[in-house]
């Protein structure tokens, strides 16, 4: 697989182009919002001065000067926002196919990207990670194919559930208040384990688990909770053990992990990535960022060693 | 009068409730070891039933290697005899792990037997096989540690003591498979 210095070189040679196009797009977008901000300005101090003219030749009017403001200050509004509701149509459209999916070309070429798509809801609640039933389920930045010998798919989703707040005020009315409390929000990686195996293994960073293994560096990241003893550390060899801690420590944030046949899942939390930026330059640093987090998930597969297939379950053929 | 028959009383519901919780303790940890064992048993028999085929492969092509397939096919016939103990199974079980080993590296001289899919099919399921009973030893290791600490720590070990539970002998691995295999020394042999 490509490291950085191939990303660089990649960077330099097609990927600079592709963002200082990107990059006149934006700007001249950024550009034109301004202009329609400075417009409309200009517009909402007019129909002050007219109101304010107005007014005083109708005095009986004076009293809802106030209420004249406001009506000028909304029909400014509505007004920008018409205007401006396509400005960022084309950058927000080519934005991420031609940042992220080149990217993603570059990692693997084998891979298929699509920034609208997410990891469905039933692969949510099969890999026994989650313990809540999320009331809204929403993601981005679909990427799946072939890895090797493993069939690999992530995507950014996030999990939320409605909670609400019910208080009684001094007169005695119930006010019912409603926010979304977010369940998970990060990447999903889901790839065909390597071996056959029946029932499901959960490695958390906070649940207590039921199995002690060998390796105590694994339990300062993990706890382990497993049906069956034999097949948790049939599952769980000192070598996947090792290369799972690993895994731990490069993406220096607590991660869970579970086994449920035939797959093996990853949720790595992280804020909202990809956004296209509106106000802000488009440079290396961004377009590294991405690669970085990129690299770290579709790398996955070599750092547990997901390719290694020398045991009765064969990597799937390729239709 | 009446105050004490009750302190009386919950003092002695709740000392049988310590006893019980002990008790179930150590009977769980003894039958954990119990259905380790099993289970080691069963893949011990798993891979001892891959032998015939092993050999019935690779016969044809492995003349030069048949005094190692009449040794392997004559430790798996007393490997399945049910009169063994356990350490003459283990000491069995070891041997046969390592000619298997053996066969299926010299497998590597031969160049239609080592495209062969039925072999291959056999290294994978072998490599299976093998990995898993290492980690039924590792369960069983786990679960030995587990039993003999409840049979030595305050407070389950008085009632191991009552009971006449001992420490489980540990499994041991012996010498010869502990140090790193001599490749080339298997494939001249």
């Amino acid at each position: 697989m490509k490291d950085l210095n191939d990303f660089r070189q990649f960077y330099k040679d097609q990927l600079a182009q592709i963002v200082d196009g990107l990059e006149s797009i934006r700007n001249q977008a950024a550009s034109r919002k301004l202009t329609h901000l400075a417009i409309t300005g200009a517009v909402f101090i007019l129909m002050c001065l007219g109101i304010l003219i107005w007014t005083e030749l109708h005095k009986e009017m004076y009293d809802n000067r106030s209420l004249f403001f406001v009506f000028a200050f909304i029909i400014c509004l509505i007004g920008f926002s018409i205007a401006t509701r396509n400005c960022f149509d084309e950058y927000l459209y080519r934005y991420k196919d031609e940042t992220v999916g080149n990217i993603i070309t570059f990692i693997e070429p084998s891979l298929r990207y699509n920034p609208d798509g997410f990891i469905p809801i039933e692969h949510y609640r099969y890999s026994n990670l989650f313990e809540r039933e999320p009331d809204r389920y929403t993601g981005s930045d679909m990427v799946w194919g072939m890895v090797g010998n493993t069939t690999i798919q992530f995507s950014q989703i996030h999990a939320e559930e409605e909670e609400e707040d019910t208080r009684t005020d001094e007169d005695g009315h119930t006010h019912t208040d409603t926010y979304w409390v977010t369940i998970f929000k990060g990447f999903l990686f889901v790839a065909d384990f390597n071996k056959d195996f029946k029932h499901p293994l959960i490695l958390s960073p906070r649940k207590r688990g039921n199995t002690l293994m060998e390796n105590p560096e694994f339990h300062r990241y993990f706890s382990v909770y497993g049906e069956d003893p034999i097949e948790t550390r049939y599952i769980l060899s000192t070598s996947l053990m090792r290369r799972l801690v690993h895994l731990r420590e490069i993406a220096e944030e607590d991660i869970s992990v579970s086994f449920v046949p035939p797959y093996i899942y990853v949720a790595f939390p992280c804020e909202t990535l990809f956004s296209p930026p509106k106000y802000k330059r488009l440079d290396y640093e961004l377009m590294e960022t991405y690669f970085w987090y990129l690299y770290y998930m579709i790398g996955i597969v070599d750092i547990l060693g997901l390719n290694t297939r020398i045991w009765s379950k064969q990597a799937p053929s390729v239709s | 009068m009446k105050g004490e028959y009750i302190v009386l009383a919950i003092a002695g519901i709740i000392f049988i409730i310590i006893v019980a919780s002990l008790y179930n303790t150590l009977i769980r940890k003894r039958n954990a070891i119990q259905y380790v064992l099993s289970s080691l048993d069963a893949l011990l028999k798993k891979r001892c039933d891959l032998i015939p085929n092993l050999v019935s492969t690779v016969l044809k092509y492995m003349e030069y290697e048949k005094t190692l397939l009449d040794e392997l096919t004559e430790l798996r016939a007393r490997a399945i005899s049910p009169d063994l103990g356990l350490p003459q199974r283990t000491e069995l079980d070891s041997k046969m792990g390592r000619l298997m080993k053996s066969i299926v590296l010299s497998a590597e001289n031969y160049p239609q037997l080592k495209a062969s899919s039925n072999l291959l099919h056999l290294q994978a399921t072998l490599n299976e096989v093998e990995e898993q009973i290492s980690a039924a030893r590792r369960a069983l290791s786990a679960s030995i540690t587990e039993y003999n600490n409840a049979v030595r720590v305050f407070p389950t070990n008085i009632m191991a003591r009552l009971m006449g539970y001992q420490e489980y002998e540990w499994y041991r691995v012996s010498e010869r498979e502990r140090s790193l295999p001599d490749l080339k020394n298997l494939l001249n042999n």
